[in-house]
């Protein structure tokens, strides 16, 4: 892995930096390959940087791309309030990854932000031509529009995971709103996946309302019920139980059929996500529908 | 009505649910349980799929071979192939999912009263594994044993349940005797029941030609004779025949690699988009190419056999030298041909293909050789110095596909270079390619045959084949010989000089 040494205070010096550390990385003095999928843009407060580098690491070795991590942190703000202080300092490093097909490059520009607004203008200039941009939104969703809003006008898919947030509140709100412009992927939806399928093969209850159990995160559990009442246009009362994965439904009293155990990691759901381009109606309708739920 | 709009009425629940298909309970039956083929591919598949979650959940696996051997002893068996050539690590959980439905008879089905065993042991695990009748028999016995198996399990029709017949090559070793297995085959299993495999088609790379031809709009409107001055399929190995001399013998390079793989790969390049991509558009456009295939004359042809030389920088002993083979054989390692498709599209454009034993590297590749361009407007020392694009197809090994282009050297003249563009496979997507095996065992289970051979094209080509050997007969003493290590006989290089070209190097 090579990294830059010095702090990159502007788009130039991190581009050259990176074509500097792309020449001097390789196999047998071969430049590394530079086919690329997609860049990802992740939003990365300082609770959640521990996990992120951890499903960056995974990551690399699935889907070659650009990462850009845009860290905010509340004590650089403060050191550097004086006007004349660089508004942000990047870091990039490159890591050659050794395959079958020989040396290709995940690339990861670290950008500690003094303040979120301008994010967007930092990343626009960074983000590979022609392909897709996918925003990892950790966290909840902010209520104020800066950077959020920016930062979504320039990405294709928004992939969020309502496992990180506290409560079904404001940031559905956001979320709804998001639908109209881009596409939108919740990595706990996609945890739910064999449970829907489960319970879809189970086949459809009959009546126009239906009663759900299920023991798992709070939130998860919340879509899952949502999910079954858009589908079946029915009222859906759920009854929770609180664990750290989904682990027991049931609908109408009839307990479903445990799906096969599936442990994914979280750099294999996210790189599940990053093959997605499409919209998800039935997500989004699902997400529409938590407030109908009736706990 | 769309499939969500179906999934919509019928379940609104299945709809957005689609994800990867999974096959119908089913019983697999291998033939050839306890030999290579089963060890070194099918077990070591069976376990990928296992392991991406692709089997059904109700899923058995019977082995029968002649060998005498338990259950237990199988599953040890293989257990002990998955850990040698699994290309995943090894997961407890994976394995005792598969081995819990995997069974062993032992039967030579040589004659009818053999398969009693067979069936009684199917019917048993079929109940306890909930399979519905459902039936997948693989062959991966040698051709002498085939029909005496055929003929054995063209008889069990399961009450309600599907059946599907996996063959393996060789498909006969000329045209009569494909022919004759076709027939042996139709007369007891319906075509759409059987799944002929060619496994350069299960290959990603190959899949992707038809993705590269038919989903990128820039690459068609050139694909044909007025754009495309030549184009090269080779399929060069560097290893020689091993152990396998008596099998080698009686099959060589035209047989082996040529009727099957080499032609598979031509049709590709040349058929005509299919008016969707179902099993028997795309092979009735595959046939159209084999029909349209001029017979190639005896100057079109060039047959060699390795002698001694270095490869890798080991000295290997020559041909008739290896173990099994002849001292006089006259058995080629090495084909070439120029091969031209006589239709509206490729009139003229020849196609040169070479496959071989003991050449000077391991590599398979197609490459697409465009015209030049019709004018350089630029003060060069020699034409040559912007060389045709080529577009270059890499099957194995580093799969990807390459695009020379011409540059300018940076500088005050004009100086031109020719430049690759490189999308190699594991560069832009996963590093782990599934293995040939995994998709057309899982495609057989979900009865997509798509990519497997159908009874005409096998039949086409064994058609050219013989053409081809004919012309041997004529003239027996046009086996030329070739260095280990070298990139075939020299005649090889004589038949595409003679058109102002030259073979790919590397
Ligand atoms: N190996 C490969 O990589 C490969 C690749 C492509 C195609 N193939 C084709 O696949 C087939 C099998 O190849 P292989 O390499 O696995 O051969 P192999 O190692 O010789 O194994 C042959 C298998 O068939 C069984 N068998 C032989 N005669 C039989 C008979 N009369 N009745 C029932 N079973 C019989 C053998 O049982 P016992 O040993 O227990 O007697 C053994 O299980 C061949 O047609 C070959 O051309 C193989």
């Amino acid at each position: 892995m090579a990294a830059s040494l010095t702090e990159l205070h502007t788009v130039a010096e991190v581009r050259s930096e990176l074509s500097r550390l792309r020449d001097d990385t390789g196999r047998e003095g071969q430049p590394v390959g530079r086919t690329s999928l997609l860049t990802l843009v992740a939003w990365v407060p300082p609770q959640w940087q521990e996990a992120a580098g951890s499903t960056l690491e995974g990551l690399a070795h699935e889907q070659p791309s650009r990462a850009i991590l845009l860290m905010p942190r509340a004590e650089i703000a403060a050191e550097r309030s004086h006007a004349d202080a660089p508004p942000w300092s990047a870091q990039v490093t490159l890591r050659a990854i050794d395959g079958a097909a020989g040396c290709v490059a995940a690339e990861v520009v670290t950008i500690d932000l003094a303040r979120a607004a301008g994010a967007a203008s930092i990343v626009l200039p960074l983000v590979r031509s022609d392909l897709p941009v996918f925003l990892r939104w950790r966290g909840p969703l902010p209520e104020d529009a800066e950077p959020f809003g920016a930062l979504l006008g320039v990405a294709d898919r928004l992939i969020i995971d309502s496992r990180e947030w506290a409560g079904p509140g404001a940031g559905y709100a956001a979320l709804r709103a998001a639908f109209g412009e881009v596409a939108v992927s919740d990595i706990s939806w996609r945890r739910l996946e064999p449970w829907r399928r489960a319970v879809a093969e189970q086949g459809r209850p009959a009546g126009p309302s239906v009663r759900m159990a299920v023991d798992g995160p709070a939130l998860e559990a919340r879509l899952l019920a949502a999910w079954l009442g858009s589908r079946l246009r029915a009222h859906v009362t759920l009854e929770h139980r609180e664990d750290e994965h989904v682990t027991r439904v049931a609908v109408d009293d009839e307990p479903i059929r445990q799906p096969r155990r599936t442990h994914r990691s979280s750099s294999a759901l996210l790189s599940g996500e990053l093959n997605q381009l499409n919209r998800d109606p039935i997500y989004e309708e699902a997400a529409c529908a938590l407030s109908s739920v009736t706990i | 009505m769309t499939e969500s709009q179906l999934a919509d009425d019928a379940n609104p629940l299945l709809a957005g649910l689609a994800g990867p298909r999974t096959p119908d309970p089913c019983a697999l039956v291998i033939f050839g349980a306890s030999g290579d083929l089963s060890r070194r591919k099918l077990l070591p598949a069976l376990y990928a799929l296992a392991r991406n979650g692709l089997l059904p959940d109700a899923f058995a696996v019977l082995g029968v071979g002649r060998t005498e051997m338990t259950d237990a002893g199988f599953q040890a068996h293989m257990r002990g192939a998955i850990e040698q050539h699994g290309r995943f690590a090894f997961d407890e959980d994976v394995w005792r999912e598969l081995a819990a439905g995997m069974r062993y008879v032992a039967a030579g089905l040589d004659d009818e009263s053999a398969g009693g065993p067979v069936t009684d042991a199917l019917k048993a695990l079929e109940r306890e594994r909930g399979t519905a009748g459902n039936r997948v028999f693989y062959l991966a016995v040698p051709p002498a044993a085939m029909e005496d198996v055929v003929a054995a399990i063209g008889t069990w029709r399961p009450a309600g349940g599907w059946r599907r017949l996996i063959v393996e090559k060789p498909l006969g070793h000329d045209l009569a005797s494909a022919r004759q297995l076709n027939a042996f085959v139709l007369e007891r299993f319906f075509e759409s029941e059987v799944f002929r495999i060619d496994h350069y088609l299960g290959k990603e790379t190959v899949q992707n030609l038809a993705v590269l031809r038919f989903a990128n709009g820039i690459f068609e409107p050139v694909w044909n004779r007025q754009f495309i001055d030549h184009v090269q399929i080779t399929a060069a190995e560097s290893i020689g025949i091993g152990s396998r001399g008596a099998f080698y013998e009686h099959t060589g390079a035209t047989r082996d690699i040529f009727q099957n793989h080499l032609l598979q790969l031509l049709a590709l390049t040349a058929m005509e988009p299919a008016a969707d991509f179902t099993a028997d558009a795309v092979r009735n456009e595959k046939v159209k190419v084999f029909k349209s295939l001029d017979r190639p004359g005896l100057e079109q042809l060039v047959r060699g056999q390795y002698g001694p030389g270095f490869v890798e920088g080991g000295e290997v002993r020559g041909y008739r030298e290896e173990e099994e083979v002849a001292s006089e054989s006259v058995t080629e390692t090495y084909f070439a041909a120029k091969l031209y498709v006589d239709n509206w599209r490729w009139a003229g454009t020849p196609f040169y293909v070479r496959c071989g034993k003991r050449l000077a590297r391991q590599e398979t590749t197609i490459a697409i050789q465009f015209k030049r361009a019709p004018h350089l407007p630029f003060a060069l020392d020699s034409d040559d110095d912007a060389r045709p694009n080529v577009l270059l197809i890499h099957i194995q090994p580093d799969e990807g596909v390459s695009m020379t282009l011409n540059a300018k050297v940076p500088g005050y003249g004009v100086t031109i270079r020719g430049v690759n563009m490189d999308f190699a496979y594991g560069g832009a997507f996963r590093t782990d390619l599934p293995e040939a095996y995994e998709r057309l065992i899982l495609d057989a289970l979900l009865g997509d045959a798509i990519l497997f051979t159908r009874a005409d094209e096998v039949e086409e080509q064994w058609a050219l084949v013989d053409a081809i050997r004919a012309h041997w007969q004529a003239d027996p003493d046009g086996l030329a010989g070739y260095v280990a290590g070298s990139w075939g006989p020299s005649n090889a290089d004589a038949l595409i000089h003679g058109d102002n070209r030259s073979w790919r190097r590397h």
